[in-house]
């Protein structure tokens, strides 16, 4: 997959727990450890705006193209 | 969501009784046909194609009948087999699973029972003919083949249910991407 989702270090710089994430954003842990994954397949603006203004930042702070696609 | 579990559990739970009772049913016809116990056809929950009477001359002997039950149970396999699919098909929708890989498997299985169906049903039109005439003197014994316009509509049918598995691959595609957006 060359979008990589950076949420892992987002969390870690603002010192968030993904249960409270998951609460203030309103998506489930399962789900949101999904996305922190990288298995989701699709993010809505939607949720995308609520992990923003969570952690205080830029879709480009979580979202990053990889110009070399992991093998 | 609800109801379609509902009525899922009442399906699967008629079809379960079903499951025993169709080789029950058969075992029990060749049994007692041409008897007085025969009740599956006097009460008309049995009407075969062909005509036992015209078939053979004399009444029907223990090793005729042990043939055609297994005759018969050849081709209830595969009711049996396609009775099996459609419990897992409809345990599935009682648990809420209605667009997984499984049940888009199970149509794929459907249709191809209905071909089986066919083919089946045509073999055994055949071997039942040569069973049942085989105590007929020679010259009178009949291997009767045929292929009718119901079969021709079962193949049609069965082409439909492959298209429906088809769609619900693609059902269960979406539903995957849709479980995965987050």
């Amino acid at each position: 997959m060359t979008i990589q989702i950076n949420l892992d270090v987002m969390m870690a710089k603002r010192k968030i727990r993904l249960k409270t994430l998951a609460q203030i954003v309103g998506i489930t842990e399962q789900n949101l450890s999904i996305l922190k994954n990288g298995k989701a397949k699709a993010v809505r603006f939607s949720t995308l705006d609520k992990i923003c203004e969570a952690l205080g930042c830029q879709p480009g702070d979580i979202l990053a193209y990889d110009v070399e696609p992991e093998d | 969501m609800l109801n379609i579990q509902k009525q899922s559990r009442r399906v699967r739970l008629c079809l379960q009784i079903l499951f025993p009772l169709v080789p029950l049913a058969v075992i029990y016809f060749w049994l007692t046909t041409q008897t007085q116990f025969d009740i599956l056809t006097s009460a008309g929950i049995v009407q075969l194609d062909f005509d036992i009477e015209s078939l053979t001359q004399s009444p029907l002997s223990n090793i005729t009948r042990l043939l055609a039950i297994l005759a018969s149970l050849l081709v209830s396999g595969i009711v049996l087999y396609a009775l099996s699919i459609l419990i897992r098909l409809f345990r599935n929708y009682e648990n809420g699973e209605i667009f997984s890989a499984e049940n888009a498997t199970c149509y794929h299985r459907l249709g191809y029972c209905l071909f089986y169906w066919v083919a089946g049903s045509v073999i055994y039109g055949g071997l039942i003919s040569v069973i049942l005439s085989f105590n007929n003197p020679p010259g009178e014994r009949v291997l009767s083949l045929s292929f009718v316009g119901m079969d021709f509509l079962t193949i049609v049918f069965g082409l439909l249910v492959l298209i429906i598995s088809w769609v619900m691959k693609e059902g269960y595609k979406i539903s995957d991407e849709n479980s995965h957006t987050i």
